[in-house]
């Protein structure tokens, strides 16, 4: 059994509150600003009523007051729509130490899952590799988020591959009204055009997140003797002598992570390196924290 | 290519080791998944190619080290067909064109097939190379002196006569070689023997260069060493007996199987011929020549021939070998030691003792009579104060073909010589005088008369123009002069036969001396000769036409300057010495065929051989070059390859 949600991870980051950066609509409210006008518990501002106006709207205590018709200004707390997006793709499930980048992955989302939920959002999820494995609709409550931490820690049989684009492509078409996108993989489909997806998500109005996920050992390459390199999703196995080849491995790996970071910010969502040797929590707090 | 220790090859199943290191190696190396293995395809995919490239270097280099190493183990040897394809050097052939050489292997002499194999030794010389050939036949012969062309040296090989009759002289030709090779500026010198190394060779006796100079023996042998010769032949009877004489000759050599004959020539005809009688240790034959023969001397020629023909054949004297020599004592003394003769007398004693038979009569100078003289062949006046009543009895003696021979001393009166003996002598004795220094003698015919020292010396003047000068002191002045005198010959000498005047009687060279003077005065050369040894002929005047027959029938003009000294003597046989067309009966002589020529089982190379094989070697089997060294250098240029590699696959 994975470890998708330690209850103490849970507890910590239930005093945290996540505030979209961007008013969305929603049907429920919430600590989310509403961009529409109209009824909610906090008053935002009196004004003139213009033809057109809802008449429902004309604040009839201060017409009596100043003989006026005024229309009453209400911010709306609207219902977050957030849709996680799992990489479980055979090079996710694999890790230097005792977690491998899916556990850590889903850990990650299973917290903004509970944020979320607990906020009274509603949260769906997908799985993915080269295809989308699993998909749950977005829904609030207890009962939703068991599901959904189930799912979480027992995801889909994988396929062989990473198809990021076709997948990103076909979750623009579930992601529904305006909301919160988050994308857990580790991008390791190094097709040129494996992120341009996400710009088409951020013009439909979503804010992208993409957290990327990577091992040190993928970013360091800390062996000290000749192996034999195999990998998990087809590729040919090598052999080589890390040593002599750990600083360009690393240069080729920092302009990686660097190329995924600029096209996802270029597109207008947000990076952020997740790796798997530090705790999910500074991770998340990071995040919270920037928005 | 060979191997000296052939078992050690077992070893190269080690070269299987590093293989299967690198196969383990391969299949133990620690398998590591990774998903970013596409970065790692990415850089390491022109890294790949060369890593491939350097591992099946490294797992090559490893496996030939091994395998050099095990190489080295086994003592490699390269079989070159001959060292003298390496590199420049200066070679001296010692020729071996004696005798034995002569011997016939399939048509062809063993001469002929050493001067192939020269020619082909030539032949792979690398330019630049400088090459001596030394024929070591006696006497040896320097044929080619360091000579870069090549070719032109090779050609030389075909004028060695096919068919020698020399002796041999080896160690004096393998002198004479390491002298040429020192002379050389080439510094890698070889030396190279090519001989049947018979017994007559003594090859052993030699002093082969040990340092410096690479010596190699390559034998040219006959598979066929049986050879029969003329061993002997004794003259038995006089020639003027009612009997004439009997030739017993003895056969050496074979066993003889097939029916043989001894044939007798004389005068260049076959009169005679004689079955061969086998015997334990050959054979024998009796030929007989009939009284009143007057050939000085025979031949004799076994048929048919062998494998060397050349000593089948043998010349015999025929003449009485007794030379009647009159001693006239000129200085008397009770004591015959010290009597002026009495060194003569004890030479020609031991002359006797060697074979050379002298029948001598001493006289005291007043004792001497006329039938003392016509009893002699030679009258020696020794130191003899001349008496005038000798004149007519010598004068006759002379003129019937005696020979007079007078030395000097202290009794002699020179101004008596000259008045009474004048017209027989050669020239005229001088004024005796005492040398301050005493000079030396000196004649080519001895050469080590140069070691005797005189003291006092009656100078000869007025030397007659038929007169022969066959010795002279060192400052010129003639010592040993004769001349003819109608059908004899007068010699005077210009010291004493005793140590009065000069130590020449103590010098081992006054034997011989001695004899050539006595036997030369009595017209009888040496009874035999080696081979191109040359004679010491008679003299004659200038009028007489002297020739000499050579046993092959080869008659040769004498020129006067030859008529002391014949050389042309390389034939075995009877040579015949015709005066005016006329055999003299004094003067004929043989040659005989060199002492342990007639052997021809090799004795192989000297020892040490253990360098032999470094010039030529056997050619038949080539020379085995040793390649461990070589590879020894391979398996460490292969470490240090090695090394190389390891570091190109880190970086």
């Amino acid at each position: 059994m994975t470890r998708v949600l330690e209850p103490e991870l849970a507890v910590r980051l239930a005093g945290l509150t996540l505030r979209a950066k961007r008013t969305v609509d929603g049907l429920l409210a919430g600590m989310h600003r509403s961009p529409h006008r109209g009824a909610s518990a906090i008053f935002k501002e009196h004004r003139a009523y213009r033809p057109g106006d809802d008449p429902r709207l004309i604040d009839w205590r201060a017409y009596a007051r100043s003989d006026r018709y005024t229309i009453k200004h209400f911010e709306h707390e609207t219902q977050l729509r957030g849709m996680l997006a799992l990489d479980i793709s055979p090079s996710m499930h694999w890790g230097s130490g005792d977690i491998s980048k899916l556990d850590h992955a889903a850990t990650l989302l299973a917290a903004l899952a509970y944020v979320l939920t607990r906020q009274g959002d509603a949260v769906s999820l997908i799985t993915f590799d080269e295809t989308i494995r699993d998909r749950l609709p977005a829904r609030s409550g207890p009962a939703h988020l068991d599901y959904l931490m189930r799912t979480l820690a027992e995801p889909a049989q994988p396929g062989s591959t990473t198809a990021l684009h076709t997948v990103l492509d076909e979750l623009i078409e579930h992601a529904g009204r305006m909301g919160l996108v988050v994308i857990a993989s580790d991008l390791l489909d190094l097709g040129k055009d494996a992120l341009d997806p996400i710009a088409r998500i951020q013009a439909r109005g979503h804010q992208t997140i993409v957290l990327h996920v990577l091992d040190p050992a993928e970013l360091e390459l800390p062996y000290e003797q000749p192996m034999h390199f195999e990998g998990l999703e087809g590729e040919a196995p090598v052999e080589v002598d890390p040593k002599g080849l750990r600083r360009r491995y690393r240069e080729e790996i920092d302009r990686f992570v660097e190329t995924c970071q600029r096209r996802v910010v270029a597109a207008g969502g947000r990076y952020l390196l997740a790796r798997t040797d530090v705790p999910p929590e500074h991770t998340l707090l990071q995040l919270l924290r920037d928005r | 290519m060979g191997f000296g220790l052939p078992w050690a090859l077992a070893g190269l199943v080690a070269v299987a080791i590093p293989i299967i290191a690198h196969l383990l190696r391969r299949q133990k190396l620690p398998k590591q998944t990774l998903p970013t293995i596409a970065f790692l395809h990415r850089i390491h995919a022109t890294r790949a190619a060369r890593l491939r490239i350097v591992d099946m270097l490294l797992l090559l280099t490893r496996a030939l080290m091994v395998a050099a190493l095990v190489l080295v183990a086994a003592a490699p040897y390269r079989v070159a067909r001959s060292s003298l394809l390496e590199r420049q050097h200066a070679l001296a052939i010692v020729f071996d064109d004696s005798l034995s050489m002569a011997a016939i292997h399939e048509g062809k002499t063993l001469i002929e097939r050493a001067a192939e194999s020269s020619s082909q030794h030539l032949q792979k010389l690398p330019d630049g190379s400088e090459v001596s050939v030394v024929l070591s036949g006696s006497p040896p012969r320097v044929w080619v002196r360091r000579r870069s062309e090549l070719e032109m040296a090779e050609r030389v090989f075909d004028e060695i006569e096919p068919r020698s009759t020399r002796g041999d002289a080896l160690c004096d030709a393998v002198r004479t070689a390491v002298e040429l090779l020192l002379e050389s500026e080439l510094s890698d010198r070889r030396l190279l023997v090519l001989s049947d190394f018979t017994p007559g060779a003594r090859a052993n006796e030699c002093e082969w260069p040990t340092r410096g100079i690479r010596v190699g023996f390559e034998v040219i042998s006959t598979p066929n060493p049986d050879n029969r010769r003329i061993a002997s032949v004794e003259v038995v009877g006089e020639p003027e007996s009612a009997d004439g004489l009997r030739l017993d000759v003895q056969i050496a050599g074979a066993s003889i199987q097939a029916p043989q004959k001894v044939r007798l020539r004389q005068k260049g005809r076959e009169t005679q011929r004689a079955a061969v009688r086998a015997t334990d240790d050959g054979g024998e034959a009796t030929l007989s020549i009939a009284p009143g023969s007057t050939d000085a001397v025979v031949e004799l020629r076994l048929d048919p021939d062998d494998v060397l023909p050349a000593d089948n054949v043998r010349g015999v004297l025929l003449g009485s070998d007794t030379v009647h020599v009159l001693l006239v004592d000129g200085d008397p003394h009770p004591d015959p030691r010290k009597r002026e003769t009495a060194f003569l007398s004890h030479a020609l004693h031991v002359a006797s003792r060697i074979g050379r038979f002298f029948a001598v009569e001493t006289l005291d100078a007043q004792d001497l009579s006329e039938s003392a003289i016509i009893r002699s062949d030679v009258l020696v006046l020794a130191n003899a104060t001349l008496d005038e009543k000798w004149l007519p009895l010598i004068q006759r003696f002379v003129s019937g073909g005696g020979s007079l021979w007078i030395t000097a001393g202290d009794r002699i009166n020179p101004r008596a010589y000259g008045s009474v003996l004048r017209e027989l002598l050669p020239g005229r004795y001088t004024a005796t005088r005492m040398e301050e220094r005493p000079v030396s003698l000196e004649s080519n015919a001895l050469p080590e008369l140069s070691q005797a020292k005189v003291r006092g010396r009656t100078p000869i003047a007025e030397v007659s123009l038929d007169a022969l000068v066959t010795a002279r002191f060192s400052d010129g002045a003639p010592a040993l002069v004769e001349h003819r005198y109608r059908s004899g010959r007068v010699a005077m000498f210009a010291t004493t036969v005793d140590d009065a005047w000069t130590d020449l009687p103590y010098q081992p060279v006054f034997v011989p001396f001695v004899l050539d003077t006595l036997l030369r005065l009595a017209g009888r050369t040496d009874h035999s000769v080696e081979p191109y040894a040359g004679v010491s002929l008679p003299g004659s005047t200038s009028s007489q036409r002297i020739q000499v027959v050579t046993p092959t029938g080869r008659t040769v003009d004498l020129a006067e300057a030859d008529r002391v000294s014949f050389r042309d003597t390389g034939e075995i046989g009877a040579y015949r010495v015709l005066v005016n067309g006329v055999n003299g009966a004094r003067f004929a002589f043989v040659v005989d065929a060199p002492p342990g020529e007639s052997e021809l089982v090799t004795m192989g190379p000297p020892e040490p051989q253990a360098n032999l094989e470094t010039v030529v070697g056997d050619t038949s089997k080539g020379v085995e070059q040793p390649l461990a060294p070589w590879l020894l250098l391979l398996a460490i240029a292969l470490l240090f390859a090695e090394l190389w590699l390891r570091q190109i696959r880190r970086r």
